[in-house]
């Protein structure tokens, strides 16, 4: 399927128009899987110019428009500073600069990518979506749905709350997609800790939850491993996840406790 | 469609495919030194700044180019020749597949980081990979060409 | 023979002649000099890993704007060939035809479509209906020797002479050899150690995608531009398959964008001849990525099988290498990166009383094998390396006294030399260059061997380790391999220098101009080179075998040698005065009544004076095969809990011989390792359950990246070998063979447990600690 048309909408709602009717429009992010694209299109439209590229904090929350690449959130000191950085060390490994400036959080999380670390990590932070016309909703709700309708994703909203922030991830060679991804983070109220890229989609691991909210590093990585289920893929086996997912839940949870 | 740009410091106007990657525009219009090496935006080969900031060009639809500037090696002939003389003092370029990405990242990395050390040249520099040297000559080679420019 | 000191030329590190250009991305690679109008060649490709092909339907994509032509195995001569770029008669079985009626793996080409451009070649490639009969493939080379399914029925295949082709049985080629009675020795020895290792897949990752692109001429002959490393065998195969002759074909090599092997083949250069010929319009074929994963060719997976006897002293008595090798779907290099597995490790330990190397390679509907880089060395080095390891342990060994104790020294040889060629019988070879106990010695202080100690826990539960190897490889094919050079003097004193030789990027065209430079006694600025055209230059076997600074520099030197000796003659005429009587310095030809300068000297031979061109052509014949050397050392870091491997540090010492341009020659090492240490640690060729390539695209199969290759430490020794150009031997692949062992080695010390399948994976050490208990 050749495509035919390339739009550039000035506002979300202008290209929540332009999709909502048409299956065979698709929103343009990054961009960055062009030429793999498996579901043809034949308008693309980008969102380059929606004016959603905006990061400010309000009212103690972090807004990252869906726009605002994985660079931004490594060098944009308002990000930075957000969250112990967790946002920027989730991403920083990712390729390389020229990917992560045009790979975008919007498309990251609209996309329910299962290898996303960003996923993993707003996850754990308690992030909030908020859709053009479906509004503000958590994240965990977000990717759990199962038959999403057409829309535009327009921000991330991220409390700002968090106090300590770990980040664990496994991969081959440095820049490569994560065997498995773990995100630990202190609200204060409650420990959150979230796992991703089991192959699946980011979770949180309740039980390790409870286990670090009582200052049990150990018991959580224990409970992350019981309670997640974890498959093959080319990277590694179910199995090897499991065992090190132990591993990287229970040092995400040290290092938050500490 | 078509698109306005200014390549290289020159104003351009180009006809473009919608679906179109900018790689492919580009080379289509005689800039040859953007190279293909994957599919996947995993090599760097085809890194060229837009509007002075580092993309894979094969992951950029060519109509988003429209109102931007676009360089590549071409538009940077001091700065290649500087580090293509770093380079070969080094003994670091080999097949050249991946020089004028290299530059191009290379460019932007100086004008991004102050004095950046070597860790910090070769995480900026991930994502342009090399086959045929196995980066130490390169990234010596680098270093040389920042403390150079300074 | 000039030794280093006395050089001007040789011996320093020029930067490479096309350095500056390449930075700048002046258009020089195939796809960037094709002709704008040139029609593109895109082929239809088999979505199985075995199936007949029953009928093909064009008529769809014929009628597809832009499309101008669809071959079909029915449309095209069936010849049968090889499509490996060796010398004549090929040592692979002639099992491959332009096109055929069977497909043979995921990605097999089983039409070609040429159109005006990419996208509308593409659409019509989709648009060609092929009509398959499905047949159960053979993915797993342990089950392909007389499995059922036969893959290679075709009744017009052969063998060009005895390589044990056995088609019938899936077996591309097979071999042994044997020195003394292995068996009995091993029976009586001391001490005896089996084990069975697994070397995978390996993809070359050239940057530069395959390309090729041909055009007639205003003769009406073919010219084929290709980023190919052997433009001579590609002109010759083409011919055969095209059923044309040899003189109506062209083949030039452009700058390329890399080569390691998986450019020693033909790709697609005999599609795109099939369009122009059809059309009389150029025609280009631009492999992508996936392509090139699915469709060319990678590294031969093997199983190794070692066994070693010895006495509890550690001094080897006997070794028995036996292996089965993967060659894929089809038979390229098949036998000889086999034999080389033998061949370029076995001599290593030539005390031996008894040594055994045989086995087979087998048909599998597999992405085919073919050259790469170390081509069966690295693989021969991951297994008997790891089990010298082995033996050390348990002999309580220190893994480098065990090497020193048994390895091969200067002046020595091993009957192997004599026995192995690549594909034939061998030279017999004493060593007359091997500063092995420089490198061990040498590297064993840069890693700090003695220190550190085998193992450390630097933190609870993360251990570092040391381990070694020493490699060997071999410089060009002796009575095999031939090149030759031409030297032509220019009016005011500069050369032409035409070689047949390949370039892919190593920088060979400017170590050869720096060898004519030396050899003349002129400057290497002097001197312009010309290379890789098969009308135009003198042949070449073309950049394989680490051949090119051995024996294309020899050849560059003969021919240097006669112009100086012409120049001489001709100042000697100029000046009046005997030959004899006569010197030339490579500045001016000076005698006893005056001098004239190469400058005037050479402008009055083409307009004034005794007019004549001189231009002088030296061959030289690969008569031995010198071996370099290397110790290499690494330092591990792994983390017990997860089974993660760090390299921490790499220290490689390599005896090329005299290093013709010592930068050159090191890049060569530290690129080697790194892909070395790719195979050691990351890449894997993974396939799925119906045969299908998993890992075809650089997310999904990884080479080192920058920050995954720590301090990569290179040094050079000194050493002169006597029958080199300048006491040069090759560099080329030595460099790739040592990270799998040194790496599994070092792993091993860290965590008293082994990993005897490549690569070393974290999932694969936590396996075999589970196994083995946590490290003590």
């Amino acid at each position: 399927m050749a495509v035919k048309a390339y739009l550039r909408p000035k506002s979300a709602a202008e290209a929540l128009a332009l999709v909502e009717g048409d299956e065979r429009a698709a929103l343009i992010g990054g961009g960055a899987y062009l030429r793999l694209a498996t579901r043809g299109y034949e308008t693309a439209v980008d969102l380059c110019d929606a004016g959603l590229d905006q990061v400010r904090v309000e009212d103690g929350a972090l807004r990252l428009g869906a726009m605002v690449t994985y660079r931004r959130l490594e060098t944009d000191i308002v990000v930075r500073d957000c969250c112990g950085g967790l946002l920027g060390r989730c991403v920083e490994n990712i390729v390389g600069v020229q990917v992560r400036n045009i790979v975008t959080v919007g498309g990251t999380v609209a996309g329910r990518y299962a290898f996303a670390n960003l996923t993993t990590a707003l996850l754990a932070l308690g992030a909030d979506v908020v859709l053009e016309r479906g509004g503000r909703k958590p994240l965990e709700q977000f990717l759990a749905d199962k038959a999403p309708a057409r829309d535009v994703l327009v921000e991330v909203v991220v409390p700002t709350a968090a106090r300590r922030c770990a980040w664990r991830d496994l991969t081959r060679v440095r820049t490569d997609f994560a065997v498995l991804n773990v995100a630990a983070v202190d609200l204060g109220g409650e420990v959150r800790v979230a796992v991703g890229a089991r192959p699946g989609v980011a979770r949180l691991a309740r039980g390790a939850m409870q286990a670090a909210a009582a200052g049990d590093a150990h018991g959580a990585g224990e409970a992350a491993a019981a309670e997640l289920d974890f498959g093959d893929d080319l990277r590694a086996s179910a199995d090897y996840r499991r065992r090190v997912c132990g591993t990287l839940v229970t040092r995400a949870v040290e290092e938050v406790l500490a | 469609m078509n698109i306005s740009l200014e390549l290289n410091g020159r104003p351009a106007t180009w006809d473009v495919e919608p679906g179109e990657a900018l790689l492919d525009a580009l080379r289509r219009h005689g800039v040859l030194s953007v190279k293909r090496g994957c599919d996947t935006a995993s090599c760097g080969t085809c890194t060229v700044l837009l509007d002075g900031v580092p993309v894979p060009s094969c992951a950029v639809p060519a109509p988003r180019a429209d109102g931007r500037a676009v360089t590549t090696v071409e538009g940077l002939p001091d700065e290649a020749v500087r580090l293509g003389a770093c380079l070969a003092a080094e003994g670091a370029d080999q097949c050249g597949f991946c020089a004028p990405g290299l530059v191009v990242a290379v460019v932007a990395m100086s004008r991004e980081l102050e004095d950046p050390d070597e860790a910090a040249i070769n995480h900026y520099l991930a994502g342009n990979l090399c086959r045929c040297g196995g980066y130490v000559s390169q990234t010596r080679a680098i270093r040389r060409y920042l403390q150079e420019a300074r | 023979m000039k030794r280093s000191g006395d050089m001007k030329e040789v011996g320093r590190s020029l930067p490479k002649i096309d350095a500056l250009g390449l930075v700048r991305g002046t258009p020089a690679y195939t796809d960037d000099l094709a002709p704008r109008e040139a029609l593109c060649v895109v082929a239809v490709r088999s979505p199985h890993a075995h199936a007949r092909i029953l009928a093909i339907d064009a008529a769809a994509a014929l009628a597809l704007p832009g499309v101008l032509a669809v071959f079909t195995w029915q449309d095209v001569p069936r010849v049968a060939v090889t499509r490996a770029g060796q010398g004549h008669p090929e040592p692979s079985p002639r099992d491959r035809f332009i096109l055929d009626e069977y497909v043979r793996h995921v990605g097999d080409e089983a039409a070609i479509v040429a159109a005006e451009t990419e996208e509308q070649a593409r659409d019509a490639a989709r648009a060609v209906r092929v009509e398959y009969e499905v047949l159960p493939p053979v993915l797993d080379f342990e089950t392909a020797l007389d499995n059922p399914v036969v893959l290679h029925p075709e009744p017009e295949i052969h063998e060009n002479f005895p390589i044990g082709f056995e088609p019938r049985r899936n077996v591309a080629s097979a071999y042994s050899m044997h020195v003394g009675d292995v068996d009995a020795v091993v029976a009586r020895s001391e001490v005896v150690l089996r084990r069975r290792y697994y070397t995978q897949a390996q993809q070359h990752v050239a940057l530069e995608p395959h390309c090729a692109c041909t055009w007639l001429d205003v003769h009406g002959r073919l010219n084929v531009m290709s980023s190919t490393q052997t433009p001579w065998h590609v002109r010759r195969i083409m011919a055969r398959a095209l059923e044309r002759e040899v003189k109506e074909i062209r083949v030039v090599k452009p700058r390329i964008g890399g080569g390691f092997g998986g450019k020693q083949m033909l790709h697609g250069e005999l599609y795109c001849a099939l369009a122009t010929l059809r059309t009389g319009r150029p025609a280009k074929m631009v492999y992508t990525r996936r392509e090139v994963f699915e469709a060319t060719n990678t590294r031969h997976p093997m199983r190794l099988d070692v066994t070693l006897g010895a006495d509890r002293d550690g001094t080897l008595r006997a070794i028995d290498l036996e292996v089965l090798s993967d060659t894929g779907a089809y038979g390229e290099h098949a036998l000889t990166v086999f034999m080389v597995a033998g061949a370029k490790t076995l001599p290593l330990y030539n005390k031996v009383e008894a040594v055994r190397f045989g086995g087979r390679t087998v048909y599998t509907s597999r992405v085919p094998g073919g050259a790469y880089r170390g081509y069966g060395a690295i693989q021969g080095n991951f297994a008997l390396e790891s089990a010298l390891d082995e033996l050390a342990g348990e002999l309580g060994l220190d893994p480098i006294v065990l090497r020193e104790r048994n390895m091969i020294a200067e002046g020595e040889t091993s009957p192997i030399f004599a026995i192995m060629g690549e594909g034939t019988e061998g030279v017999e070879m004493i060593v007359e260059s091997c500063k092995l106990p420089e490198c061990i010695r040498r590297g064993k202080e840069l890693i700090g061997w003695d220190a550190k100690g085998p193992r450390r826990e630097v933190a609870p539960g993360v251990f570092r380790g040391l381990g070694m190897a020493l490699a060997m490889q071999g410089s060009g094919i002796p009575t095999i391999d031939m090149a030759a050079a031409t030297l032509k003097l220019n009016d005011f004193g500069s050369f032409n220098l035409l070689i047949g030789a390949t370039d892919l990027g190593t920088g060979c065209d400017t170590i050869l101009a720096q060898i004519a430079a030396e050899t003349l006694g002129v400057p290497t600025g002097d001197i312009i080179v010309y290379a890789s055209d098969t009308d135009r230059t003198p042949f070449d076997t073309g950049a394989y075998a680490s051949s090119t600074t051995y024996v294309s520099g020899h050849a560059v030197r003969e021919a240097a040698l006669k112009m100086r000796q012409e120049i001489l003659v001709e100042g000697a005429l100029s000046l009046g005065c005997e030959p004899a009587l006569a010197t030339f310095d490579g500045r001016e030809v000076r005698g006893p009544g005056g001098a004239i300068t190469l400058r005037d000297l050479s402008a009055k031979l083409l307009y004034s004076e005794h007019q004549k061109q001189l231009m002088t052509t030296g061959s030289h014949l690969c008569e031995k095969s010198p071996p370099p050397y290397m110790a290499a050392f690494a330092e591990v870091e792994v983390d017990a809990a997860t089974g993660e491997v760090t390299l921490v540090d790499y220290v490689a010492v390599v005896d090329c011989g005299q290093a013709i341009n010592p930068n050159l020659a090191l890049v060569q090492v530290e690129g080697g390792l790194a892909q070395g240490i790719g195979m050691a640690l990351w890449e894997e060729v993974v396939y799925g359950p119906q045969g299908h390539l998993r890992t075809r695209d650089l997310m999904s199969y990884k080479i080192p990246g920058r920050e995954d290759i720590p301090s990569i430490r290179a040094e050079l020794v000194e050493s002169h070998e006597p029958s080199g150009p300048y006491g040069a031997k090759s560099v080329g692949e030595i460099g790739i063979d040592t990270p799998p062992a040194a790496i599994a080695n070092a792993v091993a010390a860290a965590v008293g447990a082994r990993v005897r399948e490549l690569p070393v994976t974290p999932e694969k050490v936590l396996k075999v600690l589970s196994a083995a208990g946590t490290p003590r």
